[in-house]
C-alpha cells in the first residue's frame, strides 16, 4: 500500500528556485562546481540548517546531507528507503534522494564524480557563530577527500551565511508563525506558573503548546527558577518546586518547519523586586527605541553604538548578546552588547534580515538578567516585531 | 559551597566504577588518554561517552568534550561551563570553559598531561565503526587541532573501549533505565487517550511529548512516529493529518532520565484494530517471549536473529491473515545513547551480530511479525535486561495492540 502524502508545512517552488539561483550566483563568483553539506543534527537540529535550506528536508533529528551542483539536479542524502519514500512525498523540491545507510561519504563521492566537480565548497567547515571549529564530521570529510584527490575543497560557510541571512517573504512568514507559536507557549507557561509547580512540568506545558500549534519539539527551551538573584536560564530541566517569590527566567524558541523565533519572558511569583522592575522597564524602552533605529543601510557598529549609548544614559552597563540572526539556525551575525570592536562592525543591515533583539541592562554583578526582547524583521521602512505579545515582566 | 541543582544524579561509587573499568582497558591497550569529542547530534546520543565519563550533559545544544587520562584529573570542556556544569554534578571538578573552541582546550589539557609522544585515544574517530556512526562523531576542525598539536603522538580510535565498558550496566544504571521505561509507558497512556478519530496526528504527538516531559524526561529524545492506514516504517515526526477510525500509529518512544534512554514500541489503533494485525500480534508475542527466554549470557545476536525466524515459522498459523507470517529481529543496546550492539532490518554487520550477550546488558527488543504478502507488519517492543535466567522486561504494560476509544 502506498504512503499517503504527509501534510507538513512546505515552501513554494518559486522559493526553491530563488534560493538555488542565489546560491549558484555566489558559487559562480567563488568558482565552485558544487556545494556539499554533511549531516549533523547537533544544537537542536540547527547544525542541519544548511542542508534544510537547500533541500527542505530535515528537522526532528533527521539525518540528511546534500550536494548542490552548479548545474543539474540537487541531491539529498538520507538514511534509507523509508526516508526516500516519505520525503519524496512530503516535499517537491528535490527528486534525487539517495540512501546512505549512515555512511554518508559514498553517496556524496558518487554525486561529485557524476558532476565531475573539481572545486567543492564545504558548508560548515569552520567559522560558524556557535561552532568555530565547524560542524563537518571528520570521518566523512576525510573519506571524500581521499576519494577525490584532484578536487580542491573550500570553506563555503560564509557563502551560505551570506545567502541565508537575507530572508524572503515566505521565510519571514514562517518565522512569524514560529513567533506566534512561542507566544502561545508563553501564555501556557504564565497560566501554569505557580508555587508548587515543578520546573519540568512548566517546560512540559511550553512544549505541549509548541507542538499542538504545529511547531517542532526539538527546540531551545532555556529555563531557570529561583531567587533572589535572577536564576540562570539553563538547559537542564530540574524537578525543583517553585516557591512564592521565585523568579522565572526564560529564553525559548518556537520552531515552524525549522524556522525559529525566540522570545524572553520573565515572571515573578509575587511582587516585582523594585530594582528588577526598573531594569526591565529600561530594557523595554531601549528595545522600542532600537526598533525605531534599525533600518536597512545602517551598520552593525552603529547598532551596537546606539544601544551602548542608550544603556549608559539609562544608568546601566551594556551586557550579554544584543542581537543575533534567526532563521533555520546558526544564523549570523552575533553581536555582543559590551563589545565595541567586532568583525561585522562595518557590515550593513539589509531588508530581509531577521534577528532576536534583546537589549540587556546590567547593574553590578548579575549572573543573568531579565530583559525585553523579541524577534524582529528588517523591512524597507524599518524594523518590525514578529511577535505580538506585550513585553511585560509578569507578576503572579 | 553552592547547592547543586535538584536533579537526579548517579553516586560517586558509580563514577569510580566507570573510571576504573575504562582505565583498566586503557592500560591494557597502552593508551595514555582518551578524548571524547563534543557532538550534540542524534538527540545527544553522539555525546554519550562524554556524559558517561563526566556526568555533564543534557539539553540539545550543550556541546561538551572530555579528556580522560589514565592517571590524573578528568576534564570536562564546555561553553558557559560555570555555572552550567558545576552545579549539576559532583563527579568532575575540572570543568573548563571552551568558548566553543573545544579543540583548543582539549589540546591545552593534553599538553598538561605531556602526551606529545604518547597514545591518544579518540572516541568516534571513524576508524572503527560506531553503532550508528560508521564515519565517527569527531568534527573536522576539532580533530585537525589535535593532530596539528601532537604530530608525534599515536592517535587511535578508542570507540571500542567505551562501547565495551558501556555494554554492561550497573544496578544504578538499570534503576535509571527502569525509571525511563516508566516514563515511556506514561507517555503511551497519554498517546492512547489522545488518539481519537478527528484528532490531529500532531496533537497526539504533543500529548505524548507532554507526558514525557511532565514525568521528568529530558529533551531532546528520540520519538519516531507515523500514522495512517497500515503504516509500516516510522519517521522522525508526525504530520498534520487528521486521524481516522482504523488508522494505525506506530512509534519508537524514548524517555531520557539523567540521559539514560529506555525505548518502547507500541502499535496504537484509532478506534478499532485491523484484523490482520490482531492475528499478527499473536505471532509477534510468541516470538518476543521466545527471544526473551533466550536473552542469556553467551548467546549471540546472530543466534537470536535465527531463533526469531524459526519461532515465527512455527508460530504462524496455517490459515487466516497471519498464515505464513515471518519473523525479523530488531534489537539494540539502550543506555546513555548510541548503545550497541545493534541488529535491525538494515544494520546487520558481522561485528555487531557476533557480539555475545552478557549479564546486565540492556536492549530494546522489538521483533516484528510480517504478513506473508509483506503488506502488514506488527512490531511491539520493550526494554529488557539480560539475566542468567533470561531477559527481564523493564516495562509493565500488556503485550498487545492498543486501541483508543472510538
Amino acid at each position: 500500500m502506498a504512503l499517503e502524502k504527509p501534510i507538513i508545512p512546505t515552501f513554494s517552488l518559486a522559493e526553491r528556485d530563488r534560493r538555488w539561483a542565489r546560491l549558484r550566483e555566489e558559487m559562480r563568483r567563488a568558482r565552485l562546481d558544487a556545494l556539499i553539506s554533511l549531516p549533523n543534527q547537533g544544537h537542536w537540529d540547527q547544525f542541519s540548517a544548511d542542508t534544510r535550506y537547500i533541500t527542505q528536508i530535515g528537522g526532528t533529528q533527521t539525518e540528511v546531507g546534500a550536494v548542490l551542483a552548479l548545474e543539474g539536479e540537487v541531491t539529498a542524502i538520507v538514511r534509507g528507503a523509508n526516508e526516500i519514500e516519505w520525503w519524496g512525498l512530503a516535499q517537491d523540491w528535490v527528486k534525487d534522494i539517495r540512501p546512505s545507510r549512515r555512511s554518508y561519504g559514498e553517496p556524496v563521492i558518487e554525486r561529485l564524480k557524476e558532476i565531475r566537480a573539481e572545486r567543492v565548497g564545504v558548508v560548515g567547515l569552520g567559522g560558524l557563530v556557535r561552532a568555530p571549529e565547524g560542524i563537518v564530521p571528520w570521518g566523512t570529510f576525510e573519506k571524500i577527500r581521499r576519494a577525490l584527490p584532484r578536487a580542491t575543497f573550500e570553506n563555503a560557510t560564509e557563502l551560505m551565511q551570506t545567502v541565508r541571512s537575507v530572508k524572503s517573504a515566505e521565510e519571514i512568514a514562517f518565522i512569524e508563525k514560529a513567533a506566534e507559536i512561542i507566544g502561545h507557549a508563553i501564555e501556557a507557561l504564565i497560566a501554569h506558573a505557580q508555587p508548587g509547580a515543578r520546573e519540568n512540568e512548566l517546560i512540559a506545558e511550553l512544549l505541549r503548546e509548541i507542538v499542538r500549534r504545529g511547531g517542532e519539539p526539538i527546540t531551545m527551551l532555556l529555563f531557570g527558577s529561583g531567587g533572589p538573584e535572577v536564576p540562570w536560564a539553563q538547559r537542564v530541566f530540574t524537578t525543583r518546586e517553585l516557591k512564592p517569590g521565585d523568579l522565572i527566567n526564560t529564553e525559548v524558541e518556537g520552531k515552524y518547519a525549522g524556522y525559529i523565533a525566540q522570545a524572553l519572558q520573565p515572571i515573578v511569583l509575587g511582587p516585582k523586586p523594585k530594582e528588577l522592575e526598573k531594569i526591565f522597564a529600561a530594557t523595554k524602552v531601549i528595545f522600542e527605541r532600537m526598533l525605531k533605529f534599525l533600518k536597512p543601510g545602517i551598520t552593525f557598529g552603529e547598532v551596537v553604538g546606539f544601544y551602548q549609548e542608550q544603556v549608559k544614559s539609562a544608568g546601566y552597563e551594556p551586557d550579554g548578546a544584543l542581537l543575533h540572526g534567526r532563521g533555520l539556525g546558526e544564523d549570523a551575525p552575533m553581536l555582543w552588547g559590551a563589545r565595541a570592536d567586532f568583525p561585522e562592525k562595518n557590515a550593513r543591515l539589509k531588508e530581509g534580515h531577521v534577528f532576536i533583539l534583546k537589549p540587556a541592562c546590567r547593574q553590578g554583578f548579575m549572573r543573568d538578567s531579565i530583559r525585553a526582547g523579541d524577534t524582529v524583521a528588517i523591512e524597507a521602512g524599518g524594523a518590525r516585531r514578529l511577535g505580538k505579545r506585550e513585553l511585560t515582566f509578569i507578576a503572579k | 559551597m553552592t547547592e547543586l541543582y535538584p536533579y537526579p544524579r548517579f553516586s560517586l561509587a558509580e563514577r569510580d566504577r566507570r573510571w576504573k573499568a575504562v582505565r583498566e582497558k586503557m592500560a591494557e591497550q597502552n593508551i595514555d588518554v582518551i578524548v571524547t569529542p563534543q557532538n550534540t547530534g542524534h538527540s545527544m546520543d553522539f555525546q554519550a561517552n562524554t556524559r558517561y565519563l563526566t556526568h555533564c550533559g543534557g539539553g540539545g545544544d550543550a556541546d561538551i568534550a572530555a579528556v580522560f587520562p589514565l592517571n590524573g584529573a578528568v576534564t570536562a570542556i564546555a561553553t558557559t561551563a560555570d555555572p552550567r556544569w558545576t552545579l549539576t554534578q559532583d563527579w568532575t571538578a575540572d570543568v573548563r570553559e571552551a568558548r566553543r573552541e573545544y579543540g583548543r582546550i582539549i589540546v591545552e589539557r593534553l599538553k598538561e598531561l605531556k602526551v606529545e609522544r604518547g597514545r591518544i585515544g579518540i572516541t568516534g574517530l571513524g576508524k572503527v565503526e560506531g553503532t550508528r556512526t560508521p564515519e565517527g562523531t569527531i568534527l573536522h576542525g576539532t580533530y585537525e587541532k589535535i593532530r596539528a598539536a601532537f604530530p608525534e603522538a599515536a592517535i587511535v580510535d578508542a570507540t571500542p573501549i567505551l562501547t565495551e565498558v558501556r555494554y554492561i550496566k550497573s544496578q544504578e544504571e538499570i534503576d535509571v533505565l527502569t525509571r525511563s521505561m516508566e516514563i515511556v509507558e506514561l507517555a503511551y497512556q497519554a498517546e492512547i487517550e489522545a488518539a481519537r478519530p478527528g484528532a490531529r496526528d500532531w496533537d497526539v504527538w504533543a500529548a505524548t511529548q507532554y507526558a514525557l516531559m511532565r514525568n521528568g524526561s529530558e529533551m531532546p529524545v528520540h520519538c519516531n512516529w507515523i500514522s495512517g492506514k497500515n503504516v509500516r516504517r516510522t519517521l522522525t515526526r508526525p504530520s498534520l493529518r487528521l486521524l481516522e477510525p482504523g488508522d494505525l500509529i506506530i512509534n519508537e518512544v524514548e524517555a531520557s532520565w539523567i540521559g539514560y534512554r529506555s525505548q518502547g514500541v507500541q502499535p496504537v489503533f484509532v478506534g478499532k484494530a485491523d484484523p490482520v494485525h490482531q492475528e499478527l500480534i499473536k505471532v509477534q508475542r510468541e516470538v518476543f517471549n521466545r527471544v526473551l527466554e533466550n536473552l542469556k549470557p553467551g548467546v549471540t545476536v546472530k543466534e537470536l536473529a535465527e531463533l526469531t525466524v524459526k519461532t515465527a515459522a512455527a508460530a504462524a498459523p496455517k490459515t487466516g491473515p497471519a498464515a505464513g507470517a515471518r519473523g525479523d529481529l530488531n534489537m539494540h543496546g539502550r543506555g546513555a545513547g548510541d548503545d550497541g550492539p545493534i541488529i535491525t532490518a538494515h544494520a546487520k554487520s558481522p561485528q555487531q551480530l557476533g557480539v555475545a550477550l552478557r549479564e546486565n546488558m540492556v536492549f530494546i527488543c522489538k521483533p516484528s511479525a510480517i504478513a506473508a504478502d509483506g503488506q502488514s507488519l506488527s512490531t511491539w517492543g520493550d526494554t529488557v535486561v539480560i539475566t542468567k535466567n533470561g531477559g527481564k522486561r523493564l516495562g509493565k504494560r500488556p503485550h498487545d495492540l492498543a486501541v483508543s476509544a472510538g
